[in-house]
């Protein structure tokens, strides 16, 4: 893709209703986790992530005073996992395609984890949202790894 | 809200759901990963597998920071953890349990190989709080396991012998606990082995039947003092495979007339070993199973830890050893033919009409009273006088003498072997046989003598 970091294959994957975890760096340089529900990439290689702002309020305070950002994307039936990061990000307006994108999405990755053997309470549970509560944030990412479980986890991935 | 303390939150740390953590390095760059195991240690602190020495690792090493999310898989109540790094332990009672646990998650999540603890990192825990949910209502509990405990703490108390109170116990594990399947195993201080004393829920009672020290979820729990827990079945902890290491470690023998086969379920998904302490030694383990994985949480552990502190208390409280009966009474018109006991000297084995009844110290004790009954027409002897025979080289920690007893009688009845041992009265044992015994002695061909 555009930017050189993404093929398309990962593009797809990224966005195929998997998991999405989020990392920035808070106050004192301490890290801050997030949980995102989807993900849209343009073909400029911009990486878009909709998540849950009520559930994330330390995690968006830090990507808003220009923290820089990392995101895993895991499948959970085969592990396979990669790791995007950026220096910083930006806290966008949610646009009209995020909200069928997190619905579509949220619903492929809930429909795995109940296939895998999770509870379908717990599969509902964790993929849920309200319309409302949706955030995006877009970076362009400047690296990607390798993050599957397993030696070879944290290798850079070169397209 | 409040934060929870860590003692509440504890559903999220059985390895349902891998939990988030977040890092950054020196530079302040996060990295963000997906962690099979976040292990509760205390209240203030928690723990998490080193498996791989990745940024993740590095990271920790190099700022001491991290953030964990973490998912209790019946609310769906998302908790975010601060944690400062304090030290990594490589061996010893905490990594045995994160051990047994991530072999049991990586075995469900299909990483068995992948998963492999290297040590166990442990966290203080700065801040609590609930980032979302709860989404969805817990199931109601299945019981009540505080009002257990003090029923099973009132019921063992009533036990007046050794016997009964091992049975009391796993009785109350079925009652109170609806525990189908579980055992209670007895050290063996010179072999350092355990063997199964009582059992119930299996379709053979397997009394008699040994688990080496450090092997299996039994052994791990015995030799590091500690409760043992899987929720998932795995190989590398199956009795399967603890047979195998046994036979790595003493040598091949195949299997001989004199071993007793392991009563467990062939497919266990949950397992649970905790340590019964006497006098401040693993003196026994209380075993429970079930084929439903995830049966055994951190509440029932805290419960059955009490229940086997009951039963350690009271294994050492100087109850007689068996009751007046055990097991199904002998018809009136016992055998009159002579009855054949052969005692092999090597390892104190000892055969009535060619089959197999016991070996170690409760074969040993059986020819002995079966010797001077033999020699002297005796039936009743004293606790006290097979303490202190020297023949019969009882372990210092003579606690013992009572599971060997209660072992021997057991074995006997299984038999259905026309001898019993019963309870003559208060330190009294009484050896019926029903008529003439024919001993004969196979003495060591080297004198070693093994318990």
């Amino acid at each position: 893709m555009a930017n050189g970091v993404l093929t398309a294959e990962l593009a797809d994957f990224c966005q195929s209703g998997i998991s999405v975890i989020l990392a920035s760096r808070g106050t004192a340089g301490r890290p801050v986790v997030g949980r995102g529900l989807a993900c849209r990439i343009d073909a400029e290689g911009r990486v878009r992530v909709i998540y849950r702002e009520p559930a994330n309020a330390a995690f968006q305070r830090a990507i808003a005073t220009g923290a820089p950002i990392a995101v895993t994307f895991t499948k959970p039936y085969s592990h396979r996992s990669i790791q995007l990061k950026a220096p910083r990000a930006e806290i966008v307006r949610p646009a009209p395609p995020d909200g069928p994108a997190a619905f579509s999405q949220a619903r492929a990755f809930r429909d795995e984890l109940v296939a895998i053997g999770y509870a379908e309470s717990l599969a509902t549970g964790y993929t849920r949202f309200e319309p409302h509560e949706l955030a995006a944030l877009e970076f362009l990412p400047d690296r990607a790894f390798v993050q599957t479980p397993g030696p070879s986890a944290g290798s850079a991935l070169s397209p | 809200m409040t934060a929870p303390s860590l003692d509440v939150i504890r559903n999220c740390f059985e390895g349902v759901v891998p939990a988030v953590l977040a890092t950054c390095d020196a530079e302040g760059v996060p990295n963000v990963s997906l962690v099979s195991q976040v292990h509760y240690v205390d209240r203030g602190r928690v723990a998490l597998s080193y498996q791989f020495f990745n940024k993740t690792r590095r990271n920790i090493l190099a700022t001491g920071g991290a953030t964990v999310s973490v998912l209790d898989p019946e609310c769906v109540t998302d908790y975010r953890l601060d944690l400062t790094y304090e030290e990594t332990q490589s061996e010893g009672a905490l990594f045995e349990i994160m051990k047994a646990k991530l072999a049991g998650i990586a075995s469900h999540s299909g990483m068995e190989g992948v998963f492999q603890l290297r040590g166990a990192d442990i966290f203080r825990v700065l801040s609590v709080e609930v980032a979302s949910g709860p989404f969805a209502v817990p199931p109601s509990a299945p019981r009540n396991l505080l009002s257990a405990v003090r029923r099973s703490w009132d019921i063992l108390g009533e036990a007046r012998e050794f016997g009964a109170l091992l049975d009391r116990t796993l009785d109350c594990l079925r009652d109170c606990f609806s525990i189908e399947h579980a055992m209670i195993l007895i050290r063996d201080e010179a072999a350092e082995r355990f063997y199964t004393v009582a059992s119930t829920g299996y379709a053979r009672s397997g009394i008699g039947s040994e688990i080496a020290l450090g092997h299996g979820v039994i052994g791990v729990a015995a030799r590091e003092g500690v409760p043992i827990r899987i929720g998932h079945m795995t190989s590398e902890y199956s009795y399967g495979a603890a047979l195998r290491d046994q036979a790595r470690d003493y040598g091949l023998e195949a299997a001989d007339a004199t071993e007793i086969p392991y009563p467990g379920l062939p497919a266990p998904e949950s397992q649970i070993a905790l340590p019964v302490v006497v006098a401040g030694r693993t003196t026994g383990v209380l075993f429970a199973e079930s084929p439903e994985p995830m049966r055994f949480r951190y509440d029932d552990e805290d419960a059955l830890a009490l229940v086997a502190a009951r039963l350690g208390e009271l294994m050492a409280s100087g109850l007689d050893p068996v009751g007046v009966e055990y097991g199904e009474r002998l018809p009136a018109c016992a055998t009159t033919q002579p009855i054949r006991v052969r005692h092999y000297g090597a390892d104190n084995s000892v055969f009535i009409d060619h089959d197999y009844l016991i070996k170690g110290v409760a074969g040993a004790i059986f020819w002995k009273l079966a010797g001077e009954h033999a020699l002297t027409g005796r039936c009743e002897f004293t606790n006290r006088e097979l303490r202190l025979d020297p023949a019969l080289r009882l372990p210092e920690f003579a606690e013992n003498l009572e599971a060997r007893l209660v072992l021997l009688q057991r074995r006997l009845v299984e038999r259905a072997c026309p001898i019993r041992l019963e309870k003559a009265g208060r330190g009294r044992l009484r050896l019926r046989v029903p008529s003439t015994l024919i001993l004969e002695d196979i003495p060591a061909a080297g004198g070693k003598l093994t318990a």
